[in-house]
C-alpha cells in the first residue's frame, strides 16, 4: 500500500465527512478535536455524518473515539466486521451498571453512628487482645507456655537498639545541660545543672528516651512484620494448624519489649548523664563534683520506680505494635498504615500511662 | 519520547517482534540460570515459554521486559535494540519501546489504592494525550473485554485472585501494546475462565496482530493457542527444543520434552 493510501485524511461533503486512510490513535484524536468541542459535537441542528467505510480503524483509541462520537450525536456509518463489533463492545462496556449497584453516600448521622460503632468494636477487640495476653502471661509464669524465639526478639528489640538509644540519650543530656546552664549561669549556679540532670534523668528522661526509640524502632518493626504475615496469610496458616497467633507471635515480642525497655533506660540514662557531664566540665567542674551533685537529689526509690515504669511501658509498646500488626487489613498500603498507627499509638499511650503514673506516685507519696 | 497516540513509524515488514542473541539470564552473584539463548519470535505469533518448575522461564520473561539485566547477550524488540548487560533497558531512551509492550505479572500486580478503572487508566494518564473521556472509554472497553465491566469501581482487595489477574490483563492492554508478555495467565483460574482467556488472546491476535509471549504450564491452553513453544531445561540450563506443541509432543528428540507434554514423571535415577 502506498504511503498516501495509509495517511489519514478527512473529506468534507456538506454535513458528511468521509474518512480515508488509517484511522489510528493519532488520527482519531484529530477527528475528535475537529468534530467536538469539550466533548460535545460542533454542529448544531442537523447531525454530522462520519463515513468510515474507506478507513482502516486501528487500535483501542480509534474504537473509543468512534464509540463516543456515536453517543454524542455524530452518525457513524460504514463500520463493519471487527471494527463494528469492537465499537459496540466499547459502548456496552461503558454503559454496564456497576455490580455493586448504586451506593448512596452515607448521611451525617449514619457516618457518626458507623464511627461510634466501629470505635466500640475496636475497644472490644483491644480488650480481648489484652485479656488474651494476660492469660498467656499467667501461663508463662506457671511454666505452661514457652514464648517461641524470645531471645532472638530480645536481641533485636534490646541489644540492637542500644547504639541509637545511647546516641539519643547522650544528645538529649547534652542539650538539656547546655540549655539549663544558661539561666543558672546568671546566678553563678551552673553547678546545679548536675542536680537537675540527676532528677530529670532518673525520674523521667531516661525512660522517655528509651520509650520513644522503642516506639519508633521496635513497635513499627513488630507491626510491619506481623502485618506482612497477615497479608501473606501466614497468620491464617497458624490458625488453620490450631495455633494461637497471639501466643506464637505476640507473646515473645511483648515479653521481650518488657524486659528490654528497663535495660535500654539504663543505657539512655547513663549516656544522658555523660552528656551533661561534658557540659559541666566545660564550665570547669570536675567529675567528682558532678557525680556528687547528680546523686544529691536522687533516691533509690526513684530509680526503682523508673525501672518499673519502663517495664510496664515496654509491655504496652510491644503489645501495641503486635496488636496493630494483627489488625492489618488487605492491600499494599495496609502494612504502612498499621506501622504508622503503631508508632503514633505507642507514643500517645506512653504519654497517657506516664501521666497516670505521675498521679499515682503523687497520691501514694512516692 | 513517542507517546502511543502519536503516529508510530511501523517497523519494516518481516522485522521480528522479538529477537534474542546469545542471551544468558540470571541474578547478580549467582551462576546464570539459562545460557546462550538464541531465538526469534515473529509478529503476530503466540509463543509459549515452558519447562519444569525453577528452570528460569519467569527469569527469561523478566529479562525480555527489562525488569532484570541480562548476564550476557542482547535483546531486540520490534526491530530495535532493547538491552544488553552493558546497556540495560532501564536507561533513558527505552521508554518508547516499553510503551509498546505490555506485561501481566503472575498475581496481577494491581495498585491496591486504586479502583480497577483507575488501574487501567493509570498508564494512559502517564503516556497518552487523549482526552479523559476517550481514555475512560478505552479503559472500560478493556475491562469489558476481560469480563469486568461491572467491576470498574471495585478495589483490588474486593475481587478474587482470578479477577485481579484479568484486570491486570486489561491494564497491560491499555496502551495497545504490540507485544504482550504474560506470566502464567491461567494459573489460579477455573477451566471455563481459562478457556475464555485463551479465546480472548486468539481474538486480540486476530484483530490487532498482537504478538504474545506467554509463560505457562497449562497444557490445555498451550495446545489451544500456541503457535510455537520453547522448552527450557533446568539441567542443561539451555533452550532444549522449540516447535509447535504437536511437534514437540510427538517428535522432540529429547525424552524430557515428550514426557513434559505427556505429564509423565521422570523414572527414579534417570
Amino acid at each position: 500500500m502506498a504511503a498516501d493510501d495509509t495517511t489519514f485524511h478527512l473529506e468534507i461533503q456538506g454535513k458528511k465527512q468521509i474518512a480515508r486512510g488509517v484511522l489510528d490513535a493519532s488520527a482519531a484524536l484529530q477527528l475528535w478535536s475537529r468534530l467536538t468541542r469539550d466533548g460535545k459535537p460542533l454542529s448544531a441542528g442537523e447531525p454530522l455524518v462520519l463515513d468510515v467505510s474507506e478507513a482502516h480503524v486501528r487500535g483501542s483509541v480509534a474504537v473509543s473515539v468512534l464509540s463516543l462520537l456515536g453517543e454524542r450525536g455524530v452518525e457513524v456509518r460504514g463500520l463493519t466486521g471487527d471494527a463494528l463489533a469492537q465499537v459496540r463492545q466499547a459502548g456496552k462496556a461503558a454503559n454496564t451498571a456497576s455490580a455493586a449497584g448504586h451506593k448512596p453516600e452515607p448521611g451525617f448521622f449514619e457516618s457518626v453512628g458507623r464511627r461510634v460503632a466501629g470505635g466500640i468494636a475496636g475497644i472490644g477487640e483491644t480488650l480481648g487482645f489484652l485479656g488474651r495476653l494476660c492469660v498467656l502471661f499467667v501461663r508463662t509464669a506457671a511454666g505452661r507456655e514457652r514464648p517461641e524465639g524470645f531471645w532472638k526478639v530480645f536481641a533485636q528489640a534490646g541489644a540492637d537498639a542500644v547504639p541509637v538509644t545511647v546516641l539519643v540519650g547522650f544528645l538529649l543530656g547534652l542539650i538539656l545541660a547546655f540549655e539549663s546552664s544558661i539561666p543558672l549561669q546568671m546566678f553563678g549556679a551552673e553547678v546545679y545543672v548536675a542536680n537537675l540532670m540527676g532528677v530529670a534523668i532518673f525520674r523521667e528522661l531516661a525512660v522517655l528516651v528509651a520509650a520513644i526509640v522503642m516506639a519508633g524502632r521496635t513497635a513499627s518493626a513488630f507491626s510491619a512484620e506481623i502485618g506482612t504475615m497477615v497479608v501473606d496469610e501466614e497468620v491464617d496458616a497458624l490458625r488453620a494448624m490450631g495455633m494461637d497467633p497471639v501466643a506464637r507471635l505476640a507473646l515473645p515480642r511483648v515479653l521481650a519489649s518488657g524486659l528490654a525497655l528497663p535495660l535500654l533506660s539504663v543505657f539512655a540514662g547513663l549516656s544522658g548523664l555523660i552528656g551533661g557531664c561534658l557540659v559541666l566540665m566545660l564550665y570547669g567542674y570536675s567529675l567528682p563534683i558532678y557525680v556528687e551533685h547528680v546523686l544529691a537529689f536522687c533516691k533509690v526509690k526513684d530509680v526503682l520506680l523508673s525501672l518499673f515504669k519502663a517495664a510496664v511501658f515496654g509491655l504496652l509498646i510491644g503489645g501495641i505494635g503486635c496488636h496493630r500488626g494483627l489488625l492489618t487489613g488487605g492491600g499494599a498500603d495496609a502494612v504502612g498504615r498499621a506501622t504508622t498507627a503503631a508508632v503514633v499509638s505507642a507514643i500517645v499511650v506512653y504519654a497517657l500511662a506516664d501521666g497516670l503514673f505521675a498521679i499515682l506516685s503523687a497520691a501514694l507519696g512516692l | 519520547m513517542n507517546r502511543p497516540d502519536e503516529t508510530q513509524q511501523p517497523s519494516p515488514a518481516g522485522t521480528p517482534a522479538l529477537e534474542v542473541r546469545n542471551l544468558s539470564v540470571g541474578y547478580a552473584g549467582a551462576p546464570p540460570v539459562l545460557r546462550n539463548l538464541n531465538f526469534t519470535i515473529q509478529r503476530g505469533e503466540i509463543a509459549v515459554l515452558l519447562g519444569g518448575s525453577g528452570c528460569g522461564k519467569s527469569t527469561v520473561l523478566r529479562t525480555l521486559t527489562g525488569l532484570l539485566a541480562s548476564v550476557a547477550g542482547q535483546v531486540h524488540l520490534l526491530g530495535e535494540f532493547f538491552s544488553s548487560p552493558e546497556d540495560p533497558a532501564g536507561e533513558a531512551g527505552r521508554e518508547a519501546l516499553l510503551h509498546r509492550i505490555g506485561l501481566l505479572f503472575q498475581g496481577g500486580a494491581l495498585f491496591g489504592g486504586m479502583s480497577l478503572l483507575e488501574n487501567v487508566l493509570y498508564p494512559m494518564r502517564r503516556c497518552s494525550k487523549a482526552p479523559r473521556a476517550v481514555q475512560e472509554r478505552v479503559a472500560r472497553m478493556r475491562l469489558g473485554q476481560v469480563g469486568l465491566a461491572a467491576y470498574a469501581d471495585y478495589m483490588p482487595r474486593e475481587i478474587s485472585g482470578g479477577m485481579r489477574k484479568r484486570a491486570g490483563i486489561a491494564r497491560a492492554l491499555a496502551l495497545d501494546p504490540e507485544i504482550l508478555f504474560l506470566d502464567e495467565p491461567s494459573a489460579g483460574l477455573d477451566p471455563v475462565t481459562s478457556a475464555e482467556l485463551d479465546a480472548l488472546i486468539l481474538n486480540i491476535r486476530r484483530e490487532q496482530n498482537m504478538t504474545f509471549v506467554i509463560v505457562s504450564h497449562e497444557l490445555a491452553s498451550i495446545d489451544a493457542i500456541a503457535d510455537r513453544a520453547f522448552y527450557f531445561d533446568r539441567e542443561t540450563r539451555s533452550l532444549l527444543d522449540q516447535g509447535t506443541p504437536a511437534e514437540l509432543r510427538a517428535n522432540s528428540p529429547h525424552a524430557v520434552v515428550r514426557d513434559f507434554f505427556a505429564r509423565k514423571a521422570a523414572a527414579p535415577g534417570s
